[in-house]
């Protein structure tokens, strides 16, 4: 495993890419590449780890707001089942939700990749505009 | 029955009715934008729900907002308060649709009289004097042969307009069809309606209003009038009642003619009545406001009677509890508007952060206002933070009380207009009542506040 690992980094470090997210098994590596990391990718980076490695700076708390006042459902509508639970893997323009206003449904996109973290309503409960929804870890 | 009421302003207004209602055992819900995370009236509610970002489109004017709101907290009434979706007609529908009881007159009400120039009709079928004018005109050419009939100088304005906008006064034929012309794209950019009419143009009018209440069972009553000539481009300043200029005979005339405007539509709960009183003692229907307005407590004040809650009474279908005779106005009150605005910088709006504040008390002293001390005014809403209203037992008194409130309204951190209101109330023309909407415009501003 630390072989592949190993190899997957020299070929982040030559890349162009600045992000990565790697999974093997049940590891899960994601990080970030500092503008001039010539330097760092020369030494092996050996350990494997689920936290990131060759990050610039810790990832940011991602967090799904309400972008209107109404009722939040976790799934389409009030009795199907969720779209996300805590532990999934979302992907930026992922459907993680929707509010019903007015008896309009509205669809709750993730505005970022990430793993969801914590779920701050519950099946639907009443939002206001700008109220926490979803975070990622 | 009324349980719960969604507030759908915010400041000093939002603050107004939520406590009407708290004496009233009535619960309250106010909405607030990210604009307004500290302001005073989310505290004074029962509940309070965030409704949007600051811009009032996105929040206070966002009807989608408003409306769900009410749903989500369970309110079964909404008072809209002034300015905003006040006089929303489509607005008012919508409540009605979701079976919210909307505080205000009805929807067709508001409709029919929110447009001037239907307004004008109506008023006129009911026998109230309007000032010569026309109905909407369809051309400059028009335009033209009209104020030949009515005579110079007249006042080409917006069928929708307000605050002065879409308005072009004409003193000679060979200014009309400029005049038209700019005020049609005034009022087209400012109200997306560029209809516009005409009225001849009293020249140094007073501006006296008639408070009306009318319930749903057809009884209507005015509670007199409140003189409002002191204004700077439109927007009102200083307020009082009674007006100096209105004897009892005057008040009767005008009242009775408000009345009878308003009977011959039925009229529906608060609104107010705008008159021009011509200097030869003529008064001519202006417009009809169909909603509560900032300067209502200075006739809470002469009249004993507490407006909002009467609103919210009639909103629940009770019958009027005041006959006209038992309206007796007493005393005199004055009101002044402090806004944080620079009234050495032509009135530029200064928001910041109040870092001390004292507001005046005493007998006859009342403040209506959501400000407190480290308070940030924010720039994106009007910038009225206080209305200072005093009581006296005759002008002379109440000018007295005013004189020593202003002195005592300590507000530091940020610019206001008390020190225009200072010099307002040592200034003769004020004081002997000599005075029209044009009157501030006109004053030399900057000479006289040097002097304060």
């Amino acid at each position: 495993m630390s072989q592949d690992i190993e190899q997957a980094l020299r070929l982040l470090s030559q890349s162009q890419a600045s992000e990565f997210r790697l999974q093997i098994d049940d590891l899960r590596i994601q990080g970030r590449k500092d503008a001039d990391s010539a330097s760092a990718t020369s030494s092996a980076p050996a350990q494997t780890s689920t936290s990131s490695a060759d990050a610039s700076e810790p990832p940011k708390l991602v967090e799904f707001r309400a972008d209107r006042v109404g009722f939040f459902f976790r799934g389409p509508n009030a009795e199907a089942p969720p779209f996300v639970e805590i532990d999934d893997e979302v992907c930026q323009g992922q459907v993680v939700g929707v509010i019903q206003q007015l008896g309009t449904f509205h669809q709750i996109k993730a505005s970022a990749d990430g793993v969801v973290g914590s779920i701050f309503v519950e099946n639907g409960q009443a939002v206001e505009f700008g109220q926490p929804l979803i975070s990622l870890r | 029955m009324i349980k719960k009421v969604l507030v759908a302003n915010r400041g000093e207004i939002a603050l107004r009715v939520i406590r009407a209602c708290r004496e009233l055992g009535i619960e309250s819900v106010a909405v607030h934008s990210e604009g307004d995370e500290n302001s005073l009236h989310r505290t004074f509610a029962d509940e309070d729900i965030c409704i949007g970002p600051a811009p009032s489109r996105e929040s206070y004017l966002n009807i989608p907002s408003v409306l769900a709101a009410a749903q989500v907290s369970g309110a079964d009434a909404i008072h809209p308060g002034y300015g905003f979706l006040a006089e929303n007609a489509s607005f008012a529908r919508k409540c009605q649709e979701m079976g919210i009881t909307f505080i205000g007159p009805t929807p067709e009400q508001i409709d029919e009289l929110g447009d001037k120039d239907r307004a004008r009709q109506v008023m006129s079928e009911a026998g109230v004097p309007i000032t010569p004018g026309t109905g909407i005109l369809s051309s400059a050419e028009e335009a033209k042969s009209a104020a030949m009939d009515i005579g110079y100088p007249v006042l080409i304005k917006a069928v929708a307009g307000g605050g002065g906008k879409g308005m072009r006064a004409v003193e000679s034929e060979s200014e009309i069809e400029a005049a038209f012309s700019t005020a049609k794209a005034e009022a087209e950019s400012n109200f997306g309606n560029g209809a516009l009419y005409m009225e001849k143009l009293i020249l140094r009018p007073r501006h006296i209003e008639i408070q009306i209440l009318g319930d749903h069972h057809g009884n209507v009553i005015h509670l007199g009038e409140r003189d409002c000539s002191i204004q700077r481009r439109h927007q009102k300043l200083i307020e009082e009642s009674p007006s100096l200029v209105v004897d009892a005979d005057l008040r009767e005339r005008m009242g009775a003619a408000a009345v009878k405007g308003a009977q011959s539509v039925g009229y529906r709960n608060a609104g107010t009545m705008e008159f021009l009183l011509a200097p030869d003692g003529q008064f001519y229907f202006m417009e009809i406001n169909t909603r509560i307005q900032v300067e209502h407590p200075v006739t809470e004040e002469v009249t004993g009677i507490n407006l909002i809650k009467e609103q919210i009474r009639v909103a629940r279908g009770e019958k009027l509890r005041f006959k006209q005779t038992d309206i007796q106005p007493r005393g005199h009150a004055i009101e002044c508007r402090i806004n944080a605005e620079d009234p050495r910088r032509k009135f530029a709006p200064f928001p910041g952060t109040i870092t001390h504040l004292h507001a005046p008390g005493g007998f006859g002293v009342r403040v209506d206002s959501h400000i407190y001390a480290d308070y940030t005014v924010p720039p994106h809403y009007d910038s009225m933070i206080a209305k200072l209203i005093v009581w006296g037992d005759s002008r002379e008194d109440a000018l007295q009380r005013m004189r020593r409130c202003l002195r005592e309204y300590v507000i530091e951190g940020i610019r206001t207009t008390i020190p225009f209101h200072m010099m307002m109330m040592e200034n003769p023309e004020f004081l002997s009542g000599e005075v029209y909407t044009k009157f501030v415009d006109e004053l030399d501003l900057a000479k006289l506040l040097e002097d304060t």
